[in-house]
This record gives structure tokens, sequence and C-alpha cells, in this order.
């Protein structure tokens, strides 16, 4: 089934929409989900509370690519259950390590946090990605969206492992210089 | 900023980004399937019938078992409120809705969703326990907490608007969403309002 039909069953709302999702887009999502999560039991909730949220959304929204938009519904509560676990309980996951590498950009503080406007430093990223060539974003956003091991990334674009760590640190250095420029206290 | 900041602020960027970097074998291409050899109603339709069939054989061998699906829709409230096992009280109408729609999702959470047209205003939702009901788990600019009638409830929304306010109490958690945001003080009333 094409997106724009199993959209216009959810304006419909017609409760098949949720099975032709779950049929066409339920690998794709538990995926995403597993990659932050690693645990077979918080990803089936956060893909259930992926297709109530689409549920709940759809209308008033049209999306015209339902792989993004449901991807992205699913990353951000996957990673809000991620941040909800106790600090015992994390460490070690492909999560942490992404975190343990971005801290390398922004640093740890929070105090400036409050002021911090989520949508505009997602309009930063954007511009940033916009400046890089493609092999290099996609292996960025195969780390940090993604949730990708160095192993899968350098697997999923044939290239070496070092070549793809490589990337990924002068991509970091070039973001941490492009927030500095752009006003953001790192 | 925090790191984690950061990899939440990723979720949103451009559609195109993300496909162009989505790793071979997340979305299955379509191929040859038995579902290619029939069409997608026929296929609907003897889904009906197998499900039908299940059904009369489960009632025949269990008649007090109830099947239930996620979602289940409802015609009135009380209808629902049998479903759940327990009532809500929610207001009849919200600004110009012209119809509401009741249904209760996995046996246990009423949801009534006001809306005019197409256009959804306001969903409201019950349920016992104390956990975040609301299904929303979108980043708002501003999140503040309010009491309002003994009520202490979390608010959250863009351009000072509402966009969601979750609370609980007497055992029960409540949540209201509306895409469009509703005024903090038409909030505050149906806080007060919603049982």
């Amino acid at each position: 089934m094409e997106d724009f039909e199993i959209v216009e069953l959810y304006w419909d709302r017609n409760e098949t929409a949720i099975a032709q999702t779950d049929r066409k887009y339920g690998g794709y999502c538990r995926k995403v989900a597993w990659n932050i999560l690693f645990d077979r039991e918080d990803c089936e909730e956060c893909v259930n509370d992926t297709y109530l949220q689409t549920w709940n959304s759809i209308p008033p929204q049209r999306p015209e690519r339902l792989s993004t938009y449901l991807g992205k519904l699913c990353r951000n509560i996957s990673i809000n259950l991620f941040e909800k676990r106790s600090a015992a309980k994390r460490g070690g996951t492909e999560t942490d390590a992404c975190i343990d590498e971005m801290a390398e950009v922004v640093g740890r503080s929070s105090d400036v946090e409050e002021n911090l406007n989520l949508s505009v430093l997602t309009d930063s990223i954007n511009k940033f990605l916009a400046s890089c060539d493609k092999e290099t974003r996609i292996i960025f956003v195969q780390r940090y969206w993604y949730m990708l091991s160095v192993k899968e990334i350098a697997k999923e674009n044939r290239l070496s492992e070092s070549k793809v760590k490589m990337s990924l640190l002068r991509t970091r250095d070039k973001l941490k210089d492009f927030l500095t420029e752009e006003g953001y206290t790192i | 900023m925090k790191p984690e900041t950061l990899i939440e602020a990723m979720t949103d960027i451009k559609d195109s980004y993300i496909e162009d970097a989505m790793p071979k074998g997340y979305i299955k291409k379509p191929g040859f399937s038995f579902a290619s050899l029939f069409s997608q109603r026929m296929l609907a339709a003897m889904a009906v019938l197998i499900f039908a069939v299940f059904l009369g054989i489960r009632q025949f061998r269990k008649p007090d078992v109830a099947i239930v699906t996620p979602f289940v829709s409802f015609e009135t409230v009380e209808e629902a409120e049998k479903a759940a096992g327990f009532m809500i009280d929610t207001p009849e109408t919200f600004r110009n809705s012209t119809e509401t729609a009741v249904s209760v999702y996995n046996g246990n959470m009423i949801e009534i969703k006001y809306s005019a047209g197409d256009a959804g205003l306001l969903s409201i939702r019950k349920a016992a326990g104390n956990e975040d009901i609301s299904g929303d788990y979108n980043r708002y600019d501003n999140e503040e907490t309010i009491t309002v009638s003994d009520i202490t409830a979390t608010i959250k929304g863009d351009e000072g608007l509402v966009n969601c306010a979750v609370w609980n109490t007497d055992g029960y958690s409540y949540s209201l969403t509306s895409a469009s945001g509703i005024t903090v003080e038409e909030a505050e009333e149906l806080i007060t309002l919603i049982h």
C-alpha cells in the first residue's frame, strides 16, 4: 500500500491504518527503537506508542513521507525512554557511545538549557549538514540519527572502520566550530 | 548544552537526510508475495471472513470471552464507560466542535475527541494509574506545573498555548492534547471539569 493510501486510512479513522502501518514500517520502527534501547520489551512499547501517537496526530497532519514521519516519532519516543532509565542501567550501548561522542562537541554543561530552543538548534544542524558532502552526511546521520555502530556504518558504505571513525571525528570537530560560530555556548 | 540535547535535536533534521542514510533492509521492498496474487480487497475480505469464523468458534466455545481490539469506537460515552469499567465527566462541546468521537483503547483507556469538520480540536483521555497517557512525546518550548482547584498539572506547548496537559488524581491519569493549541485559561477550566 502506498503511503498516501495509508494516510487516507488515518484520515478516515479506519482502524486498519495501524495494521497497514505495522505491515509496511513495523520492522523499520523496531530497528530504529532497537538501536537506541537494545531491549525487546522497551522496543515494542515504543513502537506501540509510535502507532498511538501517529493515530492521534493524523489528522490534522498529512505527512508526505510516512517512513521519516514514523521514524522521527519512534526515535523521539525511544530517546525519551532511554533517558528515563536509571543511570545504573545505562552504559555500553551505542546510544551511550553517541552521547559521549557528542559531549566532545558540546561539553556537558546544562546552565543554558532553559533558554535553548530545540527547533532552532535543529535548523542549525540542518544548515551544517547541508554544507557536508553526501558521504560525510550519510555517515554522520547513520551514526547519530540511526545510532549504528562504526562497524555497521563501514559495512553499509563499503568503507573501512578507520575511515568511518576519521570521518566522524572530523565532522564532529567541524560541527563544534560551526555551532560556536552560530553563537551557541559550548 | 548537554550532549543529549544535541542528539534529541537531530530527530527533526530534513527528511531527505534521513532517507539518504537509511540502512539497507530497514524497509521491506515490495516483491513477490502471496498478496501480489490477490487484490488487497480480496485479502481484506478473506481476513474478515476468517476473523468472523474465528469469532464464531470462540464464542461457541467461550461465549463469555470478549475480543478486544486496540481501538474500539462507541456511539456514547456511557457505552465507553461500561467497556472501560470507569466513568468519565467531560464537557459536551468544546469551542465550535460539531462532533465528538468516543473510543476505548486496549479496554482500559477512554478517549474523547472533539472536532469541527476535518479540524481536530481537542482530545481528552482518562485511564487508571498515574502514568502519562497523553501519547504526546513532542518537545515543546514551554513546560510548567500549575495548580488548579487542588489539582497539580503539567502543561506544555509552544507560542504561549497549551498543546498537552497531564495530571493524575484519585487513582486516575488524565490528559488533554490539542495539535493547534488551546489557551492556558481553557486548559485550566478543562482540568477542573474533567473527572
